[in-house]
């Protein structure tokens, strides 16, 4: 695989949110117009802005078009029942009943209401038209908008002939789901070695479930991390009792009258497997939802592509479409982490979809506003007693160097390309990767030798 | 249910029942007080939920654990002694009355 679609196609811990947000701008009276640069001006009806997505970048677009000075109305519309919640528990503490619902929400109540961010809950979004500047509902409804802003996030990709018992981790209906079927499970088959899976693999294995799990590439977290992390993070699991199967190809299922009792998959020899299986879960990866933009007449590459002000782009033209924002999952951004730049970045992660949202909303509030996007990537990814803190994207470095001893569990691999920092992996050590998260945004030069050694105070490089 | 003060930047204080059993963090969040972000939502892993707690109240918290002093080190405001993750403060009868003061800033 290419380093670019590598980076490119880097997948955070279980991060998701899209949410179409959109607004109006009852309040004024006086018609504003939409000051981005290089598209047309619109006169703003009244109709405010409409945030299409209700998940962390929903959620974060709502709230940074208010705290920016929008005063406009506001509408959240989600496809899901609930708030936006937060997701990466699911596969971790609420899957282990060490995390209630009441724990979820990203924002409570008092926010909607304070804010005056209007939710529009179990309103699937089917249709959508720039022109006359409306969306319709999975229910027939149209709903009017003078600024957009798309935060659909994406959805897991499933496998085909998926029987009873198989399923996806992505919402809070899958995770209660997840979390019933596994209260009598004994047999577990996880299928695909990234971070979900993982994050499945290790909560199960912690329930006292039997674990395999199945990954086509020749190693865990092959588009996630670097291969130093992924073979520490394999030991972890086998040291723990789950078992890896690497090389598979042709995963299929095996079932009882439609209720899984099997998963097959041959190995690298091509030699035929069958695991009994009482449960499997299918971690291959996510599709961003795209659909609404392109009905938009909006520029989709594998993700909606955004400017470093989370415009859209008018697919016929190129230039920035100023009343319509995306952010999170969903998109495909400009980003000078990207090693191979040319295609953007596109990124799954509560970080980005947060630190993303920002700029969309203060872009919705005005332009002059928003700063560029440019924040340092990061992820986290918690499994048995490991807390996983990733920054920076690492591709594929020329040297890493280990800081601190991973006997103990205790460590940091920092990354170098062409004698350059490019990122930091941590377990269980929270300091270095709040220190690298400084020192990538920063650019301070770091060499090698002083990563390596624990006690050089990598601080003493940072600009006082 | 305990009641928690919070000091807001712009020196708002607000006094906020807060259940047992739920979080410093959660009882701002829920009620929507500027000034903690808590990106992570609580699982110790993005310091944006800092806060400095009244001195005079310091000795009534359980002292913050290894991740929670590592993850201190890189809180984007001051770090005081007084400062703690909110979400790592669970809410207790214990901690009724206490005062929180959110920092400048949280990225």
């Amino acid at each position: 695989m290419p380093i670019d679609e590598i980076i490119g196609e880097i997948v955070g811990a279980v991060v998701e949110g899209a949410v179409e947000v959109v607004g109006t701008g009852v309040s004024e009276v006086v018609a504003a117009v939409f000051d981005g640069g290089g598209g047309e001006k619109k006169p703003d009806t009244g109709e405010g802005l409409i945030v299409v997505g209700g998940s962390y970048a929903g959620a974060q677009i709502a709230a940074s078009a208010r705290e920016a000075g929008y005063t406009g109305r506001i509408r959240l519309v989600s496809a899901e029942a609930h708030t936006p919640y937060h997701r990466p528990p699911l596969s971790k503490a609420y899957l282990l009943g060490k995390a209630e619902r009441e724990s979820l929400p990203i924002r409570g109540a008092a926010f909607y209401d304070e804010e005056k961010v209007e939710l529009l809950l179990s309103t699937p979004i089917v249709g959508a038209d720039r022109a006359n500047r409306t969306l319709t509902t999975a229910g027939g409804d149209t709903l009017k908008w003078d600024r957009l802003a798309l935060a659909t996030g994406a959805r897991a990709r499933t496998l085909a002939d998926m029987p009873d018992k198989v399923l996806v981790l992505r919402d809070l209906a899958d995770a209660d789901r997840l979390r019933a079927l596994a209260a009598d499970a004994r047999r577990v088959v996880v299928i695909g070695g990234g971070y979900i899976g993982l994050e499945a693999a290790a909560s199960l294995s912690q329930l006292g479930k039997r674990v395999t799990v199945i990954e086509m590439q020749d190693r865990l977290l092959a588009r996630a991390a670097t291969p130093a992390l992924a073979n520490f993070v394999a030991d972890a699991h086998r040291a723990r009792g789950v078992e890896l199967l690497f090389g598979a190809r042709d995963v299929g299922f095996e079932h009882y009258h439609g209720v899984l009792s099997g998963v097959r998959a041959s190995d690298s020899t091509g030699r035929a497997h069958t695991l009994p299986a009482d449960l499997a879960v299918v971690g291959i990866g996510v599709h961003p939802n795209t659909e609404l933009a392109a009905m938009l007449g909006l520029a989709v590459d594998d993700g909606i592509r955004v400017d470093e002000f989370a415009r859209c782009i008018d697919a016929a033209s190129g230039a920035p479409v100023p009343e319509i924002v995306a952010a999170g999952d969903c998109t495909r951004h400009p980003s000078r982490w990207n090693p191979a730049q040319g295609r953007g970045l596109r990124l799954e992660s509560v970080q980005n979809a947060t630190d993303q949202s920002k700029i969309a909303g203060a872009t919705v509030a005005g332009a002059a506003a928003a700063k560029p996007y440019d924040a340092v990537p990061w992820f986290w990814s918690d499994q048995y007693d490991l807390k996983l803190q990733m920054v920076g994207l690492s591709g594929v470095p020329d040297t890493t160097v280990t800081r601190g001893n991973m006997a103990s569990n205790r460590f940091s691999l920092f990354h170098f390309r062409a004698g350059v920092l490019v990122g930091v992996d941590s377990v269980n050590k929270p300091a270095d990767h709040m220190l690298a998260r400084r020192l990538l945004a920063s650019r301070v030069p770091v060499t090698p030798e002083q990563a390596a050694d624990a006690n050089f105070d990598l601080r003493s490089t940072l600009p006082s | 249910m305990p009641t928690i003060n919070y000091v807001l930047k712009d020196g708002t204080r607000r006094a906020i029942d807060v259940p047992n059993g739920t979080s410093i963090m959660l009882g701002a969040i829920n009620n929507n007080l500027r000034g903690i972000d808590a990106e992570c939502g609580g699982c110790c892993s993005c310091a944006t939920c800092h806060v400095y707690i009244e001195e005079s109240d310091m000795a009534r918290l359980k002292p913050a654990d290894s991740v929670e002093k590592e993850l201190l080190e890189g809180v984007a405001a001051e770090r005081r002694p007084t400062s703690r993750l909110s979400c790592q403060i669970d809410v207790t009868a214990a901690l009724d009355g206490i005062t929180v003061h959110m920092p400048d800033r949280q990225s």
